[in-house]
């Protein structure tokens, strides 16, 4: 019954999308956020910048990913080399040279910060579009860093939503999220995104360099950079295999 | 000189008297050395008793805790009850050369890195574990790990070597059910933050009967965990233990000075359990005393006693010429007596009594009901045997009873000889 | 007549209690020191003991509580999502059957100040009830109890220095300058300041005798210079039925971690969508919701938990520092009322637990009958029957021991070497005793023998012999008790105070008792100990009386 009522509303705002002028409503900028990070396969070489304590960490990772459901990961960091991620149908594998073998994170282990980062585990196997988990509210526009922007409210659709309250500022032009910032219940802000570069890759915008803020953590953040990314090339399903998670 | 010779002679000949007089009623002096012996004997076995434990809390302290001198970095002691890893010592030198200047210094017999970190568990009952990065082939070299057996502790198996293995301790194999052989599959974060799988194999399992680390710890190699912790050489504490560990609190400075600015060097002395401890024992001495003095009362009670059966034979010695001084003497020398004897049976018993209680242990987990867990200290306690406590006791024993019966010893002195007479 | 030669051996036995009288003083003064100490120690561990127990109640837990059975069952993991509504129904009928009660919601996070982080257990109470009920509210060193409805937050002492908030007591010059001293506006509050702390052992120190009136002021100029300001960061763990799992989820994870019933339910209440491949939740039945949740936090599905992000501003007001160390750790309180909402946990009226005491119970005493669990239970039954209610499913009244077990089989197996202690200081006086009477009946060997032929029977004798010890065992004891008594006033009233040490220790010493130490009375001790005493003391006559009755009446006679 509510699943109807869900799917009536987002075509309802995808037709109104489509028909509207003037500016986009926030639907459809929701819609077109989520769109941007929808392929069908992704890879890329990527570098994690973690400052924090005064001390700078670089942590490098091989990134394939196939729809929104298979990733695998493997870090090529002289310090974490050999570390291997795969999720796979809901459930999350690793690997790493000194385990030996695959392990199944699961149980209470899904609950932790997954590489030191701002994510948990269990963050990290739901994702779900914004569309699907937000409601969408435009609450103006203004200019962010010299570039003019539609700044949009989430409010989650159920209590249950790790972040109950999202604010993203959609580039008006690119419609690159340039910054968004992660609120607690309370409406306190815990976590802030913030956009550095982003490309464009065949006809999407893709950001590709960005940084993370964990507020409560003085003096911490965390710049993702995407080194060479490639959108939409085929992966072979080995890939995300537990053959190759153990090679 | 002729003076010297002379009281030097009536001494001895005072002594002599004295000692016969102690045989005269067998009964009552052998009453009175079993309560001098039950006093002295109570006190050696308390003082072995309380020794016994306060080394056993320092025996802990120092082999796990902070060894005789404990070097950490400043950044560790700000955070160390989630024992960080992103602050090792001697950040900016080689770990060899800082150990080997350490070691070259007089006194010191081994310079330890560990390293302590949190773990999470794979699947199991036991969810957090701490691992335990130690040289195992040095420590064993320095450390006796069971405090009861005073052996390396392993029950079953080996310690790990320097392949994928680990071992781990009694409880804690018992509560999470595994047994030699079986993976340990768990995770750990890196001094640079990064989730560290690791699946040692489970090689052996120990009992230090230090309760905290047979329910907790995994014992890991170090150069495993470095590697695992990216910490490459570097080690998040070292340990240096002396030749003597007294000798700490001079080797304190000196470690101070090799290591640097940047760093807390402690000693096994500073550790809060070994201060407490040893103001405690102020607690401990008055109880002793109350317990000598009351012992004391059976021999003022005899002397008073003695004194009154023979007050005959006081006016008779006063009347053979001896000074009052003299029949004092032979009272209070008489009641030395009697304590040097009750004491040297109580040391005797006592002595034999620590020293069996230093080879066997006493279970305190079940005396305790096992609430001992955070109490830096062992699940069995020996008794201390040490011949300065038997001494102690023996000379604290005979000074106090002497010291009583002093007084009463002074009454034969009021006695008047004519008046004892004619009793 | 029989009445005659039992006073003639009572008089006997008098008369050669006053023969050797400095004898008879010193051997007394044994016996008395022995019972003093026992007595005293006894008062000790006992009031140790009591009051670590009576902490536990009038602190921590009241004389009961009641919580969902499941949530008891994972208590150590705090599992909020385990709270239960409509507590107020509950509490007004205990109110009818003679019970106070205060409602409780317990959760941990971590808590930001200023200058640093520390782990806390919260406890959201009603501030009210919780005063009325517990009294660690009186305990509240400076500032003052958070008031109902406010994001007002009382925090135990131990977290306050950690985290350096509420007024220093004894705060290193550096901080002193720039948090305490640095906080004043103007010269008049600087020199306010400036007289309120003094240098001791290279830190400042608070002055001791510094009013209330002073402290207020104090914690009103720190207040401004947002010392007292906190952020509280936690995760409200919620159970929801997922709207959406994922295919391979809901058959490899779920269905397989619950039982027949459960897997029954998830396969009625889910529906596989064809086309996403993923099966949607299809009932909104609160009651089929209800048992379809519990299926899965049961089975520990970790779908059905969601943690939600939580920081929620507050200010501390007060910092407490009872009896209690439990109450001064890393502990704050917070009013209930003031996380119902988005700005709090969303609690919606749950509790997660509901402390009951009976009203008007004193303090000095521990529950009584009436504050058993099942008391209360049958009374707080009848009462809710009374309104047609009844106390819901899965809820049950516990009493305060079982939350304190662990500590409770600790201190049971404690006080052992203590006790070991006092009876080897009883064996020395006894040897005493026996030494004493050894010596007198040997003495009067040749009196024995006399008595013995002027035809005073040997039970006679015994008896004799047996009341002079017995009365130095009495003697003794009398003086032991007044003596013990005397150490133990001031014990009882004043206590020995070790407050420093506690703290070395994080506020957690293995006894619940934090700053003071008292002895407790004991009279039943006192009247066993001063019994024990004396019938020893008379039983230690008999082995030599007996011993010397075995000589002939004429080898009596002889004897030397």
């Amino acid at each position: 019954m509510k699943r109807t009522i869900q799917t009536i509303i987002m075509l309802a705002a995808l037709t109104a999308s489509a028909a509207a002028q003037s500016g986009p409503s926030a639907a459809e900028l929701l819609a077109r956020v989520d769109g941007n990070e929808f392929y069908s396969t992704i890879v890329y070489k990527g570098r994690m910048i973690i400052e924090y304590q005064g001390k700078r960490f670089v942590k490098k990772m091989a990134f394939w990913g196939k729809g929104n459901d298979d990733t695998f990961v493997e870090f090529v960091n002289p310090e974490d080399r050999g570390t291997k991620y795969l999720k796979k149908g809901g459930r999350l594998y690793v690997y790493s040279p000194d385990s030996e073998q695959v392990m199944l994170i699961s149980g209470h282990l899904l609950k932790e910060s997954m590489m030191g980062s701002d994510m948990s585990y269990e963050d990290s196997i739901e994702n779900e579009k914004l569309s699907a988990r937000y409601v969408p509210t435009l609450s103006g526009s203004e200019p962010l860093n010299g570039r003019a922007a539609w700044v949009l409210d989430l409010a989650a659709k159920a209590k249950t939503e790790s972040y109950p309250r999202r604010r993203l500022w959609i580039d008006k032009e690119t419609g690159d999220v340039l910054r968004y910032e992660l609120y607690a219940l309370s409406g306190a802000r815990l976590k802030e995104y913030n956009l550095i570069r982003a490309e464009t890759i065949g006809e999407r915008r893709f950001p590709v360099e960005s940084e993370m803020r964990d507020l409560l953590r003085r003096d911490s953040r965390t710049v993702f950079i995407m080194d060479s990314l490639e959108l939409d090339a085929p992966i072979d399903d080995s890939v995300f295999s537990m053959r190759n998670l153990e090679r | 000189m002729d003076t010297e010779r002379r009281s030097r002679g009536r001494l001895s000949a005072l002594t002599t008297i004295a000692y016969r007089n102690i045989w005269r009623n067998g009964r009552r002096t052998a009453l009175c050395v079993v309560a001098v012996a039950v006093a002295v004997f109570f006190n050696i076995f308390m003082q072995a008793w309380i020794v016994g434990m306060v080394d056993g809390i320092e025996e802990v302290v120092k082999t796990y805790e902070t060894g005789h001198v404990n070097v950490t970095s400043v950044g560790f002691e700000a955070e160390k009850e989630y024992y960080p890893v992103q602050y090792p010592v001697a950040e900016d030198r080689a770990l060899q050369d800082v150990v080997a200047e350490l070691e070259s210094l007089p006194g010191v017999v081994a310079a330890l890195p560990r390293i302590t970190a949190y773990a999470s568990l794979f699947d199991s009952t036991v969810k957090h574990a701490l691992l335990w990065g130690v040289d195992m082939e040095r420590e064993l070299r320095v450390n006796v790990f069971n405090l009861t057996d005073r052996d390396d502790g392993l029950l079953e198996g080996r310690f790990p070597g320097d392949g994928n293995e680990c071992a781990v301790g009694s409880e804690f194999a018992r509560k999470s059910g595994l047994r030699v052989g079986d993976p340990l599959p768990l995770k750990t974060v890196s001094s640079q933050f990064s989730d560290k799988y690791w699946n040692p194999r489970i090689v052996g399992i120990f009992e230090f009967d230090y309760r905290k680390f047979d329910e907790e710890v995994i014992i890991v190699p170090i150069a495993r965990l470095q590697r695992i912790l990216g910490l490459e050489d570097r080690t998040q504490q070292l340990f240096v233990y002396a030749r003597d560990a007294n000798d700490s609190r001079r080797l304190k400075g000196l470690v101070a000075d090799v290591m640097g600015p940047g760093h807390v060097v402690r000693e096994w002395g500073d550790s809060y359990w070994v201060a407490m401890m040893r103001q405690m024992n102020i607690v401990y001495v008055v109880v002793f005393a109350v317990f000598q003095i009351v012992a004391s009362f059976l021999i003022i009670n005899t002397v008073l006693m003695v004194i009154h059966e023979r007050i005959k034979e006081i006016g008779m010695m006063g009347a053979l010429g001896m000074t009052r001084a003299e029949i004092v003497a032979v009272f209070f020398l008489e009641a030395v007596f009697l304590s040097v004897f009750g004491a040297a049976v109580g040391t005797v018993v006592g002595g034999a009594a620590s020293a069996i209680g230093s080879m066997f242990p006493i279970d305190m987990n079940a005396m305790m009901g096992g609430g001992m867990k955070e109490f830096p200290v062992s699940g069995t306690l020996f008794l201390s045997f040490s011949p300065a406590i038997l001494a102690q006791g023996f000379v604290f024993g005979v000074a106090v009873s002497a010291a009583c019966t002093l007084i009463p010893s002074l009454k034969s002195a009021f006695i008047e000889p004519v008046e004892a007479l004619r009793r | 007549m029989k009445e005659g030669p039992l006073k003639t051996v009572g008089t006997i036995a008098l008369r050669n209690l006053a023969r050797h009288r400095v004898k008879t003083v010193i051997t007394t003064i044994a016996v008395a020191v022995s019972v003093a100490l026992y007595i005293a120690a006894d008062a000790w561990l006992l009031g140790m003991n009591l009051d670590s127990r009576r902490n536990i109640v009038s602190y921590e837990i009241g004389a009961a509580k009641i919580q969902s059975d499941a949530y008891f069952a994972k208590k150590d993991e705090l599992p909020m999502y385990e709270s239960f509504v409509g507590w107020e129904k509950i509490a007004d009928a205990l109110e009818t059957a003679g019970y106070d009660s205060a409602p409780r919601f317990v959760f941990s996070g971590t808590l930001y100040s200023r200058t640093g982080t520390a782990p806390i257990l919260f406890d959201a109470v009603d501030p009210e009830q919780e005063t009325a009920l517990l009294r660690y509210p009186d305990f509240v060193e400076s500032g003052r109890f958070p008031e109902a409805g406010r994001a007002e937050l009382a925090l135990g002492t131990v977290a306050a220095d950690k985290l350096r908030v509420g007024i220093p007591r004894r705060p290193t010059t550096e901080e002193y300058e720039k948090d305490v001293y640095g906080a004043a506006t103007d010269a008049g509050e600087a020199g306010f300041i400036a007289g309120l702390y003094d240098e001791r052992d290279g830190l400042m120190a608070l002055r001791d005798d510094a009013g209330a009136a002073e402290l207020d002021r104090l914690w009103g100029i720190l207040s401004r210079s947002g010392r007292m300001d906190v952020r509280i960061s936690t995760v409200i763990d919620m159970v929801a039925a997922p709207e959406t799992v994922r295919r391979d989820r809901f058959e490899e994870d779920l269905l397989p971690s619950l039982d027949a019933e459960g897997r029954a339910l998830a396969l009625g209440s889910y529906e596989r969508d064809p086309v996403l491949d993923e099966y949607y939740l299809t009932t909104d039945d609160p009651a089929t919701l209800a048992a379809l949740l519990r299926a899965m936090t049961v089975a520990d599905y970790s779908g059905a938990i969601r943690h939600v992000n939580q920081l929620i501003d507050a200010t501390v007001v007060g910092i407490v520092n009872s009896p209690n160390p439990k109450t001064n750790g890393n502990v704050g309180f917070i009013p209930l009322d003031a996380l119902q909402g988005e700005a709090g946990l969303m609690l919606d009226g749950a509790v997660t637990e509901l402390l009951i005491r009976s009203s008007g119970a004193s303090d000095t005493a521990l529950p009584g009958k009436a504050e058993r669990p099942e008391s209360i239970r049958a009374a707080l039954d009848s009462a809710l029957a009374a309104s047609g209610e009844t106390l819901p499913e899965g809820l049950s009244v516990r009493g305060w021991e079982a939350y304190a077990e662990d500590y409770l089989a600790a201190s049971a197996g404690d006080n052992v070497s203590t006790r070991v202690m006092i009876v080897f200081l009883f064996i020395l006086s006894f040897i005493g005793i026996a030494n004493t009477m050894l010596m007198a009946v040997l003495e009067r060997t040749k009196e024995i023998g006399m008595m013995r032929a002027l035809g005073m029977t040997d039970g006679q004798l015994l008896l004799s012999y047996s009341i002079e010890a017995g009365m130095i065992g009495f003697l003794g004891s009398m003086a032991g008790v007044a003596l013990g008594c005397l150490i133990n006033i001031p014990m009882v009233e004043y206590g020995v105070d070790f407050s420093s040490m506690s703290k070395e220790m994080g506020g957690d010493f293995g006894y619940r008792v934090a700053a003071l130490f008292r002895s407790a009375w004991n009279p039943a001790t006192i009247i066993l100990t001063a019994a024990a005493a004396t019938l020893l003391s008379a039983l230690m006559a008999l082995p030599p009386t007996i011993r010397a009755l075995r000589l002939p009446v004429t080898e009596s006679l002889r004897f030397e």
